[in-house]
């Protein structure tokens, strides 16, 4: 499942400069159709790259559009340009010829330090389709993410979902305690979940979490903060 | 916890210290009162405990990022979720989740 990320200067200059309504519908746009082919979309000519266009027209013929950048290095589709169709690809055609128009220094950087978020994103994008295969084939891992890493996979048993994550691959490890953190909340929600290093079941290499098997009609589970800003969080499993 | 299978294991008792580590220790035995092995099982129990409170506050961070009503909370567990990386800027995610939470944000701030 590719990853998906916007830069600094399309939020800023682009979808900041829309009505929350049209940003909106380019971002969620953007993550239906790219992540789902991150170089889906008809190619834009005259620039490098190669950049690929969305089409995120909204009712009453307002016409909307957008421009992604697939990194195939790290397996990131970039959001790069969004706005109203007049002028928006003549304005990427001008920083294209500045060579303004593909993610900073800074942008990977904060893409890299995205990424227990990015991994909580995956998570919610992957989990209904998971858990929907997982519920009639108990005992059996399902995929849940397994590219980029850390790889995940669900497993039900009875009325219990396992999640094991893993800590390494490619001899490294790829797992830290906010993405345990962030995948935690992503599949249990408010439920409580336990998290162990399970040392004699032969998985070395993973996390595994427990917790209450979700309902498909209500997935993601619901949740609620207090005024104080803390998540309540049931203690049974 | 204790068990059968733990109970006939096999276990370090003769740890070499670092020496510095060791002179730490000594001093920590002597104003303490204690013993070197109970200083450090407190130790371990102390790194436990933080780890645990540690856990928990992460977690936290991250039900905040997706129940909470509040978009400006929301960027806020997003930044304490956020790994320290060379080069990465302060409210700098490029998450989908963090651009819409932004958009939000500037909405309610000029509405």
């Amino acid at each position: 499942m590719t990853d998906l990320a916007i830069t600094q200067r399309c939020l800023d200059d682009d979808l900041a400069a829309l009505p929350l309504e049209v940003a909106t519908r380019v971002l969620t746009a953007f993550e239906e159709r790219r992540g789902l082919n991150p170089e889906s979309g008809e190619t834009m000519h005259r620039v490098s790259g190669p950049l690929h266009k969305i089409h995120a027209d909204l009712s009453g013929g307002r016409s909307v559009r957008a421009v992604t950048w697939y990194d195939r290095g790290r397996d990131v589709c970039w959001l790069l340009a969004a706005g109203w169709h007049d002028g928006l690809y003549e304005g990427v055609e001008e920083m294209a010829r500045l060579g303004e128009h593909l993610p900073t220094p800074s942008d990977v950087a904060n893409f890299e330090a995205d990424a227990p978020i990015r991994a909580m994103e995956r998570v919610v994008r992957a989990a209904h389709g998971a858990l929907e295969a997982a519920i009639p084939s108990p005992g059996t891992e399902i995929d849940l993410t397994t590219s980029p890493p850390p790889e995940a996979f669900f497993r039900v048993d009875g009325d219990l979902l396992w999640v094991r994550v893993t800590i390494f691959a490619h001899g490294r490890r790829v797992l830290t305690p906010k993405q345990v953190a962030a995948i935690e909340a992503a599949v249990f929600g408010p439920s409580a979940a336990i998290v162990e290093f399970p040392p004699e079941s032969g998985i070395w290499d993973s996390v595994l979490m427990v917790g209450p098997l979700p309902s498909l009609d209500s997935w993601p589970p619901g949740g609620h903060v207090s005024h104080g800003g803390t998540v309540s969080r049931s203690t049974s499993t | 916890m204790p068990n059968g299978r733990d109970d006939t294991r096999k276990v370090q008792t003769n740890l070499k210290l670092d020496p510095s580590v060791a002179a730490v220790l000594d001093v920590a035995s002597a104003i303490e009162g204690k013993e070197k092995a109970r200083i450090v099982e407190e130790a371990l129990e102390l790194r436990e405990a933080l780890m645990g409170a540690e856990h928990q506050e992460l977690i936290q961070a991250a039900l905040r990022v997706r129940f909470a009503d509040d978009p400006r909370e929301r960027l806020r567990a997003i930044e304490a979720l956020r790994e320290d990386v060379v080069g990465a800027t302060p409210g700098g995610s490029v998450s989908v989740t963090a651009a819409l939470e932004k958009l939000r944000a500037r909405a309610l701030q000029t509405a």
